[in-house]
């Protein structure tokens, strides 16, 4: 019996793990090139989810709609950045306000438009049973494989891409990036445009499992809030070991005692992760790296 | 604040209410806080009774609304979590007056209503302030903090969820929550429906005032200073850590006072209070009013919210939305400050004999 | 720990006094590692009352990170230090500073969107009363040649006058030990010069010890008291600034032939 729960047990982890990193990652990146915490983050994730259900019902089949759902928050981040976000660069406080009334436009929208809520897409691929249980094959082996792809992917793309290169040097330090000729507007708006692209993946992606509400969104808020602060800015460092550590902490409170006790640990994780690392495990991991080149 | 010969008593009485720190300081400005004040005082007897009651919330808001402009733009705290006090409050004011019957309850209810608020607000203030966070990490865990009382309290539907007398009720909320009352056993005082209204309103305009002479003291002073430069400020020798939490302890016990009044305004309360659309609103009335301006959020608070009531379906969230992302693109600093360019504005208006230049000199 | 030595100029403090002065800060063995670098390396350092002592030394030789330990604004990897008779290397800034250090930082620190009254009376709160407040800001508006701004915004002075104002604000506190980054940096001949004699006039009236970190060596030579040169973190040598001048060895240093 044990095994089967620590089976359980791992699927949940798994499940967590790939939640929290899908919902983190479009946050990470535009908050760790520019600073910006995008309160409408949430409804990205809404546009993608959206956007993949409709094409699903309307005869696409459903990678292809998880495309479009893509696409579509990608076109939706570009054109937010040019008439409004790139305003804000440089203003913190007033970019999580003026997202914030995003936000509240996109919601009221979308219930205005496509009412309280979209039938949803089935979830595809069935259960994995092991031992008279099963757990969603979807949730338990798809989404973490999809979750691990996509930090490939990011790796790749940072270190392997002309982008990358200029994107890692305008994030360390912008002054110099521009003297070297980044063209830090172009920067902040392909950066911009990732991340929207992420969100709306993880729309796409949860669009088959979950209620198709306007209000979707918030239930992707306290995880990607708390994993960006205790990852720390650095999406290729901070998320994906934020992850862990924040979904093994989920699935083991949540396993345990429920939705509540889970979100309060997840908070509790983010108050001492803020206490102890300032810079989340960004952070830690620098000045890991610090302590081992100078012990050489 | 220069003092001519002998300051005559209403520049004495104003000057504790007064100084660089506050917006408005001039007999033009007390001039319209008085008139401001009656008109609200006269409205339960311009609309009866009952308008009155049903409007009281309105000022409930603004109270709640005093609290995040008293700590954000004096202190430079930007909370989400003030909602989290107003609805500790008013589940907390709940509890007790619906198991202790009488006066005695109300009575206690609202004691222990503002003070676990307060208490809550130094437990968090502590954890965060002492444990270095700072800025927009304060924003994101307050945010987090009233998410997750929403997700609590959104899960206690169940029979087992009574603190004795009184069902937490999920998301359906608890009700039957009694009147404000203060009194002992059977003698006492009820604040229903006007009442209510002028409780309210007296509380507001002491709010005002003492938060008024709190920021234009030593204290508010060292409240600006830590907002400017904390690093800086704290060179100068002063805790600024401290400042931090205390400011942040007052604004959970003022949001604590209006949840206390919410809640025996509709005699119910529930987890959308916590909610993150709820959350956001203290900041949106902060925004668009001006966060520097104590009057100015309040007076934000009742138009949105009155906004929000006309303009019943969706259409009202899009536009306060809207409203928001507007008025931070081209106000930063809210309505409140530009308040005083519109005399000016019109003088310039009136005398067209100005070059064009001057005309438009409207302060950015 | 300072003697008094016959050769080095005196200022007037130490000379009306007579016997030897106290000293008010002393650092034993301190020490500052930022991962493999270490920037403060077992450093004794000490200063009397009244002693207006400035620190020179090559770019990166430590004298900021010195300076940020002495005021609290960086923890000391290791060692100790020592002022006014207490150990403070444990005591968070803010109690530092009411116990008499003021610092003026390299980087410009005014409240800029506030008025130069306003900035002035927010260091000036935590020693006198509020009934006192506008007598002595205008006394320190006269004091360091800022008379007529006081409602001006702090960030509408000049450079000098930001400069001004912000050694007026350290000052304000009525400290014993001042410790000033750069001061002087980016500012004319004449206000060097200005500067330079506030600072006289300071040390003389009011027995206020300094450690001010300065490039510009004649500012050095015209209020310095005793020189202590910084290299890699340590204390290379102290002396009178005519001493250290001629110094050949703090010569190479400077020209980075020296290890």
């Amino acid at each position: 019996m044990a095994l089967y729960q620590l089976i359980n047990v791992a699927f949940q982890f798994l499940d967590s793990f790939a939640f929290i990193v899908l919902a983190t990652i479009g946050l990470a990146i535009i908050f760790g090139m520019m600073g910006i915490i995008n309160l409408a983050h949430g409804e990205f994730i809404l546009v993608g989810a959206y956007a993949t259900t409709l094409s699903f019902q309307a005869g696409l089949p459903l990678p292809l709609a998880m495309v479009v759902g893509v696409v579509a928050t990608t076109i939706f981040g570009i054109i937010l950045e040019r008439t409004i976000i790139h305003r804000l660069y440089g203003r913190l406080l007033d970019s999580m306000v003026v997202t914030f009334g995003i936000s509240l436009v996109v919601i009221q929208l979308t219930r205005i438009i496509f009412g309280t809520s979209l039938s949803q897409i089935g979830t595809p691929f069935g259960g994995v049973s092991y031992g008279g249980f099963s757990y969603s094959a979807y949730r338990g082996v798809f989404l973490p494989i999809m979750a691990i792809v996509s930090l490939v992917a990011l790796y790749v793309l940072f270190t392997r891409t002309e982008y990358g290169v200029r994107a890692r040097a305008t994030i360390q330090d912008e002054e110099t990036a521009r003297a070297m000729g980044v063209d830090t507007d172009r920067m902040y708006l392909s950066t911009f445009a990732i991340g929207s692209a992420l969100a709306g993946l993880t729309g796409a992606l949860y669009a088959p499992t979950i209620t198709m509400t306007p209000e979707l969104g918030a239930g992707f808020l306290v995880e990607a809030f708390v994993a960006v602060v205790v990852g720390g800015p650095s999406v290729l460092l901070g998320t994906p070991l934020a992850g862990g550590f924040l979904g093994i902490i989920d699935a083991v409170f949540t396993y345990g005692w429920g939705t509540f006790i889970g979100q309060v640990a997840l908070l509790t994780a983010a108050i001492f992760a803020i206490r102890l690392l300032p810079d989340g495990i960004t952070g830690l991991i620098e000045t890991i790296q610090e302590k081992r080149s100078q012990s050489q | 604040m220069s003092s001519e010969a002998t300051p005559t008593l209403t520049q004495r009485l104003r000057a504790p209410f007064e100084g660089p720190n506050t917006i408005g300081n001039s007999r033009r400005f007390w001039a319209a806080f008085a008139i401001g004040a009656a008109l609200l005082a006269i409205y339960p007897i311009l609309f009866g009774a009952y308008a009155a009651g049903t409007a009281s919330v309105f000022l409930v808001y603004a109270l709640l609304g005093a609290s995040l402009a008293f700590i954000w733009g004096f202190c430079g705290i930007l909370s989400f979590g003030q909602v989290a006090f107003f609805g500790i409050a008013g589940y907390t004011f709940g509890i007790v007056s619906i198991n202790l019957t009488s006066y005695t309850g109300a009575t206690l209810g609202i004691v222990a209503g503002i003070g676990v608020a307060t208490l809550s607000a130094a437990l968090l203030g502590y954890f965060m302030f002492y444990g270095g966070v700072r800025d927009v990490y304060v924003t994101i865990i307050t945010l987090v903090v009233a998410l997750v009382l929403h997700t609590f309290l959104g899960q206690t539907a169940g029979s087992e969820w009574a603190i004795g007398e009184a069902a937490l009720g999920g998301f359906n909320g608890m009700v039957g929550v009694p009147d404000l009352a203060i009194g002992i056993g059977e003698t006492g005082i009820e604040f229903g429906g006007a009442m209510h209204y002028y409780l309210t309103l007296v509380v507001l305009i002491l709010t005002v005032l003492g938060l008024r002479a709190l920021v234009n003291s030593q204290f508010g002073y060292a409240m600006v200073a830590t907002r400017e430069d904390e690093a800086r400020t704290e060179m100068f020798g002063y805790d600024t850590t401290f400042i931090q939490f205390v400011t942040f302890t007052i604004g959970g016990a003022i949001a604590g006072a209006s949840g206390v009044l919410f809640v025996t305004w509709g005699n119910y309360i529930d987890p959308s209070e916590f909610a993150i659309t709820a959350a956001a609103m203290p900041v949106i009335w902060a925004s668009i009013g001006g966060r520097e301006s104590i009057l100015g959020t309040m007076a934000a608070a009742i138009a949105i919210q009155w906004i929000q009531l006309q303009l019943t379906g969706e259409w009202a969230l899009v536009i306060v939305g809207s409203l928001l992302i507007v008025v931070i693109l081209a106000m930063p600093d809210g309505i409140a400050p530009r308040i005083g360019d519109v005399p000016d504005a019109i003088r310039q208006y009136r005398q067209p004999a100005e070059t064009p230049a001057a005309a438009e000199e409207v302060s950015d | 720990m300072s003697t008094s030595d016959p050769t080095v100029k005196e200022s007037p403090a130490v000379a009306e006094t007579g016997v030897g002065t106290e000293t008010i800060l002393q650092t034993r063995a301190l020490r500052k590692d930022f991962g493999g670098l270490t920037a403060t390396n077992d450093v004794d350092f000490g200063i009397d009352e009244g002693e207006l002592r400035c620190l020179i030394g090559p770019n990166g030789a430590g004298k900021s990170t010195f300076v940020n330990q002495l005021i609290g604004r960086l923890e000391p990897t290791d060692g100790t230090i020592y002022y006014d008779g207490m150990d403070i290397t444990e005591m968070p800034s803010h109690e530092r500073v009411r116990k008499g250090i003021s610092i003026k930082f390299q980087v410009p620190s005014l409240y800029q969107n506030l008025s130069v009254r306003e900035n002035l009376r927010i260091p000036l709160q935590t020693v006198v009363d509020p009934s006192a407040f506008d007598q002595r800001v205008d006394e320190l508006l006269e004091r360091f040649h800022l008379e007529g701004t006081g409602d001006e915004t702090a960030s509408s002075l000049s450079h000098g006058q930001q400069q001004r104002l912000e050694i007026a604000m350290a000052m304000s506190l009525e400290p014993k030990l001042m410790l000033l980054d750069e001061p002087v940096a980016g500012l004319s001949v004449e206000e060097t010069a200005e500067i330079a004699e506030l600072l006289r006039t300071i040390r003389d009236e009011d027995d206020v010890a300094f450690i001010v970190i300065e490039h510009d060596i004649d500012f050095v030579e015209s209020i310095a008291d005793r020189v202590t040169v910084l290299h890699q973190g340590e204390i290379f040598t102290e002396g009178s600034i005519e001493d250290v001048r001629n110094d050949p060895a703090v010569k190479r240093i400077y020209l980075g032939e020296e290890q």
